[in-house]
């Protein structure tokens, strides 16, 4: 079913909206990392109903295992069903622990194998990024045919692990055939979606935009067949560097 | 070292890099990697040899070339294209090759370990055809080529002096059967291989 719907905007504000239409699944946003640091459990009565702000969102998503028991039993039903198995292999590689609520710490994080459960606000920030993912998985947080915008999914990681993050977004792609939506300034990220994107049989259900800045507008080109031109907004600060490596000034 | 050219099967084969480099599999435009006219044996040419009684319904694989330094020898393997689909054949020629060359010189990989060198050459694809697909939709197993994205990787890897693996020949091969394993492109071959050799001539 396709719908035609009419946004009127004005002075940076959606003034109206011709249809009014709720998606059957939600969206999940995942901006920042330290949304991990302010989480805490949310009294029954202040059930947040209304997702204004995406981090309270996020967080009631990542802390939904301890207040519902038949989500449990459901992601049990999906891990025994190998769907996420491999998902979880590769995010145990640098994230073996897990997110625990404690009386001690509140929202901590206990390493496998390993009684001791650090505050959830002291481990790496790196780290956070990969907590988030794997406690969503194992939360049942991601939804089939969902949707997850990332706001610079890199920051905080170093390339090695930007390749695994890249990864593993991809395999979430395929598995749950969710909608992802990113944005990024890391070449490593690109490539990396590029690379395990075709390595996973998605490359076809990709599409790459660019923005500029024209005179003050943001223009968003597809780029899917040409990403090179990507490359080489991200070569320049190298070439700008080179360049004043060499001037006179 | 042991004297190539004491085989009368490679000394019959001499050649120069630049026609061990000729790639004619278009035949109406015919390339070759390289100019340079330095001496070489011709390894298909050897391999043909080799075979030539040996009434053979599969014809093995070999290296384009194999060439005698001071003190090392290289097999040098040209390839011209996109390289997913031809990765296998490269390794198909690299043990063809080997086998081929210990048999002929009598010494085991104890000695390729110790004197022999690898190079591959290679070449982005850039046929008419590769070029035009690009402009249509991605292929579900599809990585394009980003010339700008190789700009950033050599950058980086000059920043830290190293030479790339990109093709996973070097982890695969060298220290095993190879003393060391090259990957280059046609102009760091020029630059790193053919120019040091060309003025020892």
């Amino acid at each position: 079913m396709k719908l035609l719907i009419f946004l009127t905007v004005a002075d940076n504000e959606v003034k109206n909206i011709s249809e009014v239409f709720s998606l059957n699944t939600e969206v999940i946003y995942i901006d920042d990392p330290f949304a991990l640091d302010e989480i805490r459990t949310i009294p029954p009565f202040f059930k947040i109903i209304n997702y204004t702000n995406h981090r309270w969102h996020l967080q009631s998503k990542l802390i939904n295992i301890y207040n519902d028991s038949s989500v449990k039993d459901a992601i049990n039903e999906i891990i025994t069903s190998n769907k996420i198995d491999n998902i979880l292999t590769k995010i145990n590689t640098i994230c073996s622990g897990e997110m625990i609520q404690n009386r001690r710490v509140g929202f901590g994080y206990k390493k496998s194998n390993s009684d001791i459960v650090l505050d959830i606000k002291n481990i790496s920030t790196g780290l956070k990024t990969f907590v988030i993912l794997k406690t969503l998985l194992l939360n049942g947080g991601l939804e089939e045919n969902g949707t997850i915008v990332l706001d610079e999914p890199e920051i905080h990681l170093h390339p090695e692990w930007q390749l695994l993050f890249a990864e593993l977004i991809v395999l979430i792609q395929k598995e749950f055939g969710m909608h992802i939506l990113l944005n990024t300034h890391s070449p490593y990220f690109l490539r990396a979606i590029q690379v395990y994107s075709a390595k996973y049989e998605i490359a076809d259900k990709c599409k790459y935009y660019m923005s500029e800045n024209i005179s003050d507008k943001a223009m968003i080109k597809d780029v899917t067949t040409s990403i090179n031109e990507v490359y080489a907004k991200l070569a320049k600060p190298l070439e700008t560097l080179e360049i004043e490596r060499y001037s006179d000034d | 070292m042991i004297n190539l050219y004491d085989y009368k099967i490679f000394s019959k084969n001499s050649s120069s890099l630049k026609k061990t480099s000729k790639n004619d599999a278009d035949k109406k435009s015919i390339v070759y990697m390289t100019s340079s006219k330095i001496n070489v044996i011709d390894f298909d040419g050897v391999k043909n040899d080799y075979i030539a009684n040996l009434k053979l319904s599969d014809t093995p694989k070999s290296n384009d070339a194999l060439f005698a330094g001071k003190a090392e020898l290289f097999f040098i393997e040209f390839k011209n294209g996109n390289m997913k689909n031809e990765l296998y054949k490269v390794k198909r020629k690299i043990f063809d090759s080997l086998l081929i060359f210990t048999d002929i010189v009598c010494k085991g990989v104890s000695y390729t370990r110790q004197k022999v060198n690898y190079i591959l050459v290679y070449n982005k694809e850039n046929s008419k055809e590769y070029i035009e697909s690009l402009r249509n939709k991605l292929e579900k197993d599809e990585v394009h080529d980003a010339r700008n994205y190789d700009k950033i990787m050599n950058s980086l890897s000059q920043f830290a002096n190293i030479e790339l693996d990109i093709f996973g020949l070097r982890n695969q091969f060298e220290k095993l059967y190879f003393k060391e394993v090259y990957t280059y492109t046609e102009q760091e071959f020029e630059e790193k291989f053919v120019k040091q050799y060309e003025t020892n001539i």
